[in-house]
């Protein structure tokens, strides 16, 4: 169960937030995240996607402890989360780091740029000298492609994609094992998102820094992921290795997903068929019994309505569905690539 | 639709022609020409993407057509629809135009919608704005408005206000509303950015069938996905200028601009044997404030000349009917069929 090569393991996680009524109701519970489990190694880049709603973020951020699982366990290096005493837990936070989506407004617009990528070393080096500590900060900025005499600048007379660099550096100054993205090119011109995917990828590789890269966008998660998981209302549709899933799906979500991707070729795209799902995501103050994707599902059988189907297949592909296997076997040989 | 809006135009003329159209806003630095010098024209049934980042002009542009750009702007050249010009018109006229002959549609449906009212009291206030109808006869085309755009149980959300409607039966309620007069030309500002892919897919279908049934539409957008799917034709747009248009199909698939070109390789593509890497633009859009001179696309450019850093390129029509503003790319097609 603590496999000490595993960065992260997680079983089960929940996280539900209570929903205040007027008084006279009674107080309900949104399941943003139902029993998610998932593992990641050392160095590895696990995509999440997802539309609106899915619960990404809050599994992202339940994965930093920022907000506390209502159950389940989070296993960081083999140690619960949950569990480590206030110093533990002080230690173990410097190995991990998120990026947010909004450069501009994660950034304080009251503090230096050096000040903004140093603070993290003010924290957790308080001791390190002056010198030394402008050499870490231009070198860290140096490495995410801004040069040094950004360093008395402030946010706002930077471009978003500027900004996202300085939010990467701030992320990345404390060499941390595990940061999250969360929608952290989302925001950005494609130009530009090119570039800021493009560094993410590279500076995973070099340093082995693992990332947890969530977004909606279903081709910018292909470009950079090893492996990548769909969320629907808070629990996990498939999770695979990035071509596997990219080329074989096998949950009727991600392929109506993967469908309804407009490609930015005329020709191809015009002759595409799309998988229609009918009607809008439900309330997830009320998820739907059975599998929670019935009742957008074509697919459906009577038995969605009633079983939750588990996360099922092998390690390097795994899908929450009854019907996946006679929909693959439609699909004709070849196409279903197990 | 009444009578007095019969249009004087000849069936050859465009239903839409802009002509040099620039807006203008005063700065401390002289003035700054954030939409600069530019024209196409629009015919019904057409649609017409409009492609570029942020800070390109793309959608005001759009703005600058309907007259609603910021009131520290002055909108220069011609914008001619139904042969009529409209730069110069009277607010009044304007108003009549607007919402019956051209409707709009935001990206935020949000905020194209009152919360205090009712979809039917929106959709009604529409028709007897602009047709002066009867309660009961405007909500009888409330409910056809929103049978329309394919509304599940229409009569229900009647009684309902925006908020509890989803984000992506808000877009409908708002294409609905921008439909109700039967416009001629429906302009869109990134009509489904805000919504997921499976909802914008939705919604695509619904602004095809719109086409389909004569109006033509000018759609603003960032998504290259979104004008391959909707649009005949499509304008590049660059720090304010045109720099490429032509049919979609020749723009996707034979760029002639290198900045077409590399936003082409810039996004990441789905399709499998594409290459899943998108390739980055190196540097950032120009500040419109301190443009370069020449082109403005010459710093970030894989082909520039000398000549691209001195003389600003004229967006030139080629004989093969594509239009292209760059020093780099021949003017005669026959030259160019070397390239890849």
């Amino acid at each position: 169960m603590t496999d000490p090569g595993r960065l992260l393991q997680v079983s089960d996680l929940c996280v539900r937030f209570p929903v205040a009524g007027a008084f006279w109701q009674k107080p309900s519970v949104v399941h943003a995240v139902n029993s998610v489990s998932l593992d990641l190694a050392e160095g590895e880049i696990l995509g999440i996607v997802g539309e609106s709603g899915c619960g990404k973020s809050s599994l992202g951020r339940a994965l930093l402890h920022l907000i506390p699982a209502s159950s389940g366990q989070v296993l960081w290096r083999g140690t619960d989360l949950a569990r480590m005493g206030a110093g533990e837990r002080r230690r173990t936070r410097r190995e991990m780091a998120m990026i947010f989506q909004d450069p501009l407004a994660s950034l304080n617009p009251r503090m230096t740029v050096g000040a903004l990528v140093g603070e993290p070393l003010d924290i957790f080096e308080p001791r390190l000298g002056r010198v030394a500590r402008r050499d870490k900060v231009a070198g860290m900025l140096a490495r995410v492609g801004l040069t040094a005499d950004a360093i008395d600048r402030y946010p706002h007379q930077f471009s978003g994609g500027q900004c996202q660099r300085i939010g990467i550096a701030r992320a990345l100054m404390l060499s941390p094992r595990m940061v999250v993205c969360d929608e952290a090119v989302s925001a950005l011109d494609v130009s530009v998102q090119a570039q800021i995917v493009a560094l993410l990828g590279e500076l995973s590789r070099e340093t082995g820094t693992a990332l947890i890269f969530i977004s909606h966008n279903l081709a910018v998660v292909r470009q950079i992921s090893d492996r990548v998981m769909v969320l629907y209302l808070g629990r996990v549709m498939e999770v695979a290795d990035r071509d596997r899933l990219y080329r074989s799906p096998r949950h009727p979500y991600t392929r109506a997903l993967l469908s309804a991707v407009p490609l930015p070729d005329p020709a191809r795209e015009r002759g595409r068929s799309r998988i229609r799902l009918s009607g809008d995501l439900p309330s997830p103050l009320s998820p739907p019994g059975g599998c929670v994707f019935h009742t957008r599902c074509p697919a459906a059988v009577d038995r969605c309505r009633h079983d939750c189907p588990p996360l099922e297949g092998d390690a390097g592909h795994q899908v929450a569905c009854h019907r996946w296997r006679e929909i693959a076997e439609e699909d004709g040989p070849g196409s279903s690539g197990s | 639709m009444s009578g007095d809006h019969q249009d004087p135009r000849d069936q050859s003329e465009p239903m839409l022609r802009v002509t040099s159209l620039s807006t203008v806003f005063p700065s401390p630095a002289g003035t700054v020409a954030a939409v600069d010098g530019v024209s196409f024209s629009l015919s019904a049934g057409q649609t017409l993407g409009i492609v570029g980042e942020s800070g390109s002009g793309k959608s005001l542009t759009l703005y600058s057509i309907m007259g609603l750009q910021p009131d520290t702007a002055r909108v220069e050249g011609s914008i001619l629809f139904e042969g009529r010009e409209l730069l110069g018109l009277r607010d009044r006229d304007l108003n009549r135009l607007r919402g019956q002959r051209i409707a709009l549609v935001f990206q935020d449906p949000m905020t194209a919608l009152n919360p205090y009212l009712t979809i039917e009291r929106q959709l009604s206030e529409v028709l007897q704005y602009h047709r002066g109808v009867s309660r009961s006869e405007a909500r009888a085309g409330a409910l056809e408005a929103l049978r329309r755009v394919h509304i599940p149980e229409p009569e229900r959300q009647l009684d309902r206000y925006p908020h509890q409607l989803s984000g992506g039966m808000r877009q409908r309620v708002v294409i609905a509303m921008a439909m109700i007069g039967g416009p001629a030309l429906l302009l869109a500002d990134e009509p489904t950015t805000a919504l997921d892919v499976t909802i914008q897919a939705e919604i695509l279908d619904l602004l095809a069938e719109q086409r389909d049934g004569g109006t033509a539409i000018l759609l603003v957008t960032h998504d290259l996905g979104v004008v391959a799917r909707l649009c005949d034709r499509v304008i590049v747009m660059y720090a304010g200028r045109v720099l490429e248009e032509g049919d979609t199909g020749q723009v996707f698939g034979r760029p002639l601009h290198p900045y077409t070109e590399a936003l082409l390789a810039a996004v990441p593509r789905l399709d499998e044997d594409a290459p899943p890497a998108g390739r980055a633009i190196e540097g950032q859009p120009p500040d419109p404030l301190a443009l370069p001179d020449g082109c403005a696309f010459w710093p970030r450019c894989s082909r520039v000349m000398p000549a691209c850093r001195r003389d600003r390129p004229d967006l030139v029509v080629r004989s093969d009917g594509r239009a292209v503003a760059c020093h780099a790319v021949a003017p005669d097609p026959l030259a160019s069929e070397d390239r890849p």
